[in-house]
């Protein structure tokens, strides 16, 4: 027998327990989400992808995630955790911490979304897992930019949340607020929304945080796993590498994955070659080319010398860039050459 | 930091990219668009009175 219920609005009784449905079947409707079929406006909140490596000292470090400061020294790096844990659901392998070693009052982990239209006027919840491991931070703040790019409107902050403080134990953090409207701002090329954990409190500190989600509405729901591939091709519009996954750029006497060009010589610069990016990209990147034995930027190798040459890359767009080898070179000798590839924020 | 910018030719034909080397020997080539940080980076390095060479 089937009934049929009629209502404009089903709220949670109990505060932040949401509603439980014993199973659904949309007809005609639709789920929230931020317009691409998926709830989470943050592109590797899992911390699977880090393909600039494991450690960094400043800048982009896991992927879409950058370590941003005022002059203090500290370390972006990967940690791992233990199998089976259930401290932080969805079985992560992966969470970020932020080691800061001198004293900065702006020492933050932020995450920039493309074009500085999303979310205008919406209001949002960020969620994620964090703690530290021996030395706390007073406390952090979350906090937002609203970016309007080259030539656009004076950026935009909001304040999401302060004077949150954590302990050596996982904890869920959850915060939510209304971005203002975009509307009447000039905005620009590569605007952006941009969304930070800060610690304002000039000190040394550490801290880990994990599974970070961004989300329409004001309620923060589970967090959302997407396979590794679907993940990785989203990191490719704004990093890509000739590198495997685990291997840093510039990584010395790497030959796997290199870019041969059997030379021809046949003109001074003269011997060139193209290469096609795995996604197209945001914007025409910033390549960076390496040597595969010395890892030196700049160069290419040239196998039969075993010396460097020099290399430069022209014709840069989304899809593809150019290479040639500077000078005249000897031909049927082979170059080999790594490459990445920056379109980030 | 930036610490020299230089052209680009494919043999006399000034290119849309620049040969940007940092103060730690990082080589970057950098296209000539608005949206690339690194092309935002050097407008604001010949802002603050640097300028864009030739090539050795």
């Amino acid at each position: 027998m089937s009934s049929e219920l009629k209502v404009d609005t089903i709220s949670e009784k109990t505060t932040a327990s949401g509603v439980t449905i014993d199973g659904v079947e949309l007809k005609d409707g639709s789920v929230k989400g931020n317009g691409t079929g998926r709830k989470n406006y943050i592109i590797n909140g899992n911390f699977d992808i880090w393909q600039r490596g494991t450690s960094v000292t400043g800048g982009y470090g896991p992927d879409r995630f950058v370590y941003q400061n005022s002059g203090s020294t500290g370390t972006f790096a990967q940690g791992s955790f233990t199998a089976g844990q259930t401290d932080v659901p969805n079985n992560p392998k992966y969470f970020a911490n932020l080691t800061i070693t001198g004293a900065d009052d702006e020492a933050n982990i932020a995450h920039r979304i493309e074009d500085v239209n999303t979310l205008s006027g919406e209001t949002a919840t960020i969620s994620f897992y964090a703690k530290h491991t021996t030395n706390a931070p007073t406390s952090f703040n979350i906090t937002s930019w609203q970016v309007f790019g080259s030539g656009g409107s004076t950026a935009v902050n909001t304040s999401i949340a302060t004077g949150q403080t954590t302990t050596t134990s996982w904890q869920k953090y959850t915060a939510t607020v209304t971005f203002p409207s975009v509307s009447g701002k000039t905005i620009g090329a590569g605007s952006y929304l941009e969304v930070l954990i800060l610690n304002p409190n000039n000190e040394t500190f550490d801290i880990q945080i994990a599974q970070v989600q961004l989300e329409k509405g004001s309620v923060a729901t589970d967090f959302e796993v997407k396979p590794i591939g679907e993940e990785l091709s989203l990191c490719q519009r704004y990093y890509a590498k000739s590198y495997n996954q685990a291997t840093s750029p510039g990584t010395a006497s790497t030959t796997v994955g290199a870019i041969n060009l059997v030379i021809s010589a046949t003109t001074s610069n003269g011997d060139r070659n193209t290469v096609f990016l795995p996604q197209t990209m945001r914007e025409a990147p910033t390549v960076t080319l390496y040597s595969t034995v010395t890892g030196t930027a700049g160069k290419s190798r040239i196998e039969q010398t075993g010396t460097d040459t020099d290399v430069t890359a022209y014709y840069i767009g989304e899809s593809n860039f150019n290479y040639y080898l500077n000078g005249t070179q000897t031909a049927t000798y082979t170059s080999q050459t790594h490459y990445q590839a920056d379109a980030e924020l | 930091m930036i610490n020299t910018v230089t052209k680009v030719y494919n043999d006399t034909i000034e290119l849309d990219t620049l040969k940007v080397v940092y103060d730690d020997g990082i080589i970057l080539f950098v296209p000539k668009v608005e949206g690339n940080r690194h092309y935002q980076e050097v407008l604001q390095w010949v802002a603050d009175g640097n300028e864009i060479g030739e090539p050795e």
